[in-house]
C-alpha cells in the first residue's frame, strides 16, 4: 500500500498535537522535533501509534535522525515501507 | 479545605512514613537555585512569605475522609507558618553543599511544616535551596513552584493552580483490571529477586555528589546519545550507562542476584496542565528489568531498554499503575507498606534513576538572573541509592544521592568519574 506523505503528516501532526496538548498548528512538518518539546517518553507514544495506525514497527530501525527529525521526514519514512 | 490524595500521592505518603519510621526523617528533596548575584534574606522572606500565604495546603497534613478516602487537609488558621530562610555564608572554596545536604537531611519542624529555604552565599556565587516534602511536591512541581513565585513576584499575577482532585470512587472495574494487570507484571518481575546493595535503614545521612556539564559537554552528550541510541532516546541512554557504571559497584561487592530492577518515574501532566497542577504527585513509572549479564553490550542493552519502554507505552503500564495505585488507598500507611513489602519481597529497585528534561526555564529568581537549576534528592532506603538527571538552559546536571553505608568513598568517586566521563 502506497501512502500519500501528505496525509501521513495530517495525522502525524494530529497524534504529536495529542501527545503533547498542543494546537495541532503549532505543529510545523519541517521543524525538528525536539525544538517541539518532544522527549524519549512523548516519542515513543509516537512510535506507538505510528504502528497501531500504519502497521510499521519503527522502534528497532535504529531511530536516525535523519529519517526521525522532522513530522516530513517521518511521513516520508512511513509512505516508504 | 481538603484536597483528595491519589493512589500515587498515597504510595508517596507511604514512602515518607517507611522513611520517618526508619530515621525520624520524611521523604524530602531539595531544588537549588545558582543565582548570579546575592539576595537580600530578609526581602527574600518577605516575599516568600507573601507567596506562600496563597497555598492553604502548604501548611496541610493527611487525613481520611468519612467516605474512606485520604485527603490532604489545610488548617483553618488566618495565617499560614511563617516560612524559614536560613542563610549561611561560606569562603568561596568551601563547599556549598554540606549546608544543602544537611537542610534536606534535617526533619521539619512540625506536622504543618513541608518547606525550608537556605540561602548561600559565597561573595562570589549565590545558591538558594528549598528543601522540600515530597507528598507536596514533586521534582517537576518544585520546578514550576519557584516559577509561579517568580510570576507573582513580577506580575503579581494571580495563581492559577488547580486544587481539585475527585475522590476517584468510580470505575471500580477499570481500576481491578489495572491491578490486575500490575499484580501480573510484578510477579513476573518477582521471578528472580533484583540485586540490591545492602543497607542499615538506620544509617545517616544521605551524601549527594553533583556534576554540573556546561552547554557544550551537554550538546555533546546528547549527541552521542542520539547517535548510539537513537534520535531523541536521550534517557534510555542515560539509563544505559548509569546501569553500566553501577554494575561495575554491584560486582566489585559480589552482590547476588541475576538483574537489575530500574523504576525510572515519568511525569503524567498534560504539558497544558503543568503550571497548573503543580502541588502533590502527579507521575507514574517505568519498570525496567536488566539481565546483569546483558549489562556490558551497550548495544544490546539500549534495545533492552527501548524494547521494554516501547512494550510498556503499548500496554499502557504507566496508566495501569496510576489506576491500580487507587485501590491501595484504603489501607492505612503501615499496611501499605507492609503489603509494597511483602509483594516486592523487599526489593524495590537496584537503585532510582530520573530524567527531567527542560521542565520549567526560569531566567530570574526575584531580580537575579539564574543561572542554573539542579536537584538533591534523598534517596529512600532501600535502595538508599539514585542517580539523577536535570536539564537547564541546555545545562545537564547529574546528582549522585547515596548513604555511607552502601559506597564508600572510592566507589563514589569511581561513580562520579564515570559520570564525567560520559561527555
Amino acid at each position: 500500500m502506497v501512502l500519500d506523505t501528505k496525509q501521513v503528516e495530517k495525522k502525524l501532526i494530529c497524534q504529536l498535537a495529542a501527545v503533547l496538548s498542543v494546537d495541532s498548528k503549532k505543529i510545523k512538518p519541517e521543524v525538528p522535533l525536539h525544538t517541539l518539546g518532544v522527549d524519549s517518553l512523548s516519542f515513543v507514544e509516537l512510535l506507538v501509534f505510528i504502528e497501531k495506525e500504519f502497521k510499521i514497527k519503527l522502534m528497532e530501525s535504529g531511530l536516525q535522525a535523519e529519517d526521525f527529525k522532522t513530522i516530513h521526514s517521518l511521513a516520508s519514512r512511513i509512505s516508504r515501507q | 479545605m481538603k484536597r483528595y490524595l491519589t493512589g500515587i500521592d498515597w504510595i508517596v505518603n507511604t514512602l515518607d512514613y517507611t522513611a520517618k519510621a526508619q530515621s525520624g526523617i520524611g521523604n524530602h528533596s531539595q531544588i537549588i537555585l545558582e543565582l548570579k548575584n546575592p539576595l537580600e534574606p530578609k526581602a527574600l522572606a518577605e516575599a516568600l512569605n507573601s507567596f506562600i500565604q496563597k497555598f492553604p495546603l502548604l501548611n496541610g497534613f493527611p487525613s481520611r475522609a468519612i467516605n474512606l478516602c485520604p485527603y490532604w487537609k489545610a488548617p483553618l488558621v488566618k495565617k499560614a507558618l511563617p516560612v524559614r530562610v536560613h542563610t549561611v555564608k561560606l569562603n568561596v572554596d568551601s563547599s556549598y553543599l554540606l549546608p544543602l545536604a544537611a537542610q534536606v537531611n534535617a526533619a521539619f519542624q512540625n506536622k504543618r511544616e513541608h518547606l525550608v529555604f537556605t540561602l548561600i552565599e559565597t561573595g562570589k556565587i549565590t545558591f538558594l535551596g528549598m528543601a522540600f516534602d515530597h507528598r507536596i511536591l514533586d521534582a517537576k512541581g518544585a520546578e514550576a513552584f519557584l516559577y509561579l513565585f517568580q510570576n507573582y513576584y513580577q506580575n503579581k499575577e494571580p495563581l492559577r493552580i488547580s486544587y481539585a482532585c475527585p475522590p476517584h470512587l468510580n470505575n471500580w472495574m477499570e481500576k481491578f483490571l489495572a491491578g490486575r494487570q500490575i499484580n501480573r507484571f510484578l510477579l513476573s518481575l518477582a521471578k528472580e529477586p533484583p540485586r540490591i546493595l545492602p543497607c542499615d535503614p538506620l544509617n545517616e545521612p544521605c551524601k549527594f555528589k553533583v556534576i554540573h556539564l556546561n552547554p557544550g559537554q551537554t550538546e555533546r552528550l546528547t549527541g552521542i546519545a542520539y547517535e548510539r541510541a537513537g534520535y531523541l532516546m536521550f534517557m534510555p541512554y542515560a539509563l544505559a550507562r548509569s546501569i553500566q557504571i553501577m554494575h561495575g559497584i554491584f560486582q566489585e561487592k559480589n552482590i547476588s542476584g541475576s538483574t537489575y530492577l530500574i523504576p525510572v518515574p515519568i511525569d503524567t501532566r498534560a504539558k497544558e496542565e503543568e503550571r497548573k497542577e503543580t502541588l502533590f504527585n502527579h507521575f507514574s513509572f517505568f519498570l525496567f528489568k536488566i539481565s546483569a549479564d546483558k549489562v556490558n553490550d551497550l548495544g544490546g542493552l539500549l534495545t533492552e531498554i527501548k524494547n521494554q519502554m516501547y512494550a510498556q507505552v503499548k500496554n499502557k503500564l504507566p496508566e495501569a499503575i496510576v489506576n491500580a495505585s487507587f485501590l491501595l488507598r484504603i489501607a492505612s500507611l503501615p499496611l501499605v507498606n507492609f503489603f509494597l513489602k511483602l509483594i516486592s519481597k523487599k526489593h524495590f529497585a537496584s537503585f532510582y534513576f530520573t530524567c527531567l528534561n527542560n521542565a520549567h526555564q526560569q531566567n530570574k529568581f526575584m531580580q537575579e538572573e539564574v543561572r542554573n537549576i539542579f536537584h538533591l534528592p534523598r534517596t529512600p532506603k532501600p535502595p538508599g541509592v539514585g542517580i539523577f538527571f536535570n536539564r537547564f538552559d541546555n545545562k545537564l546536571n547529574i546528582t549522585l544521592s547515596y548513604f555511607d553505608d552502601l559506597l564508600n568513598d572510592q566507589q563514589v568517586n569511581q561513580i562520579t568519574k564515570n559520570l564525567e566521563a560520559l561527555e
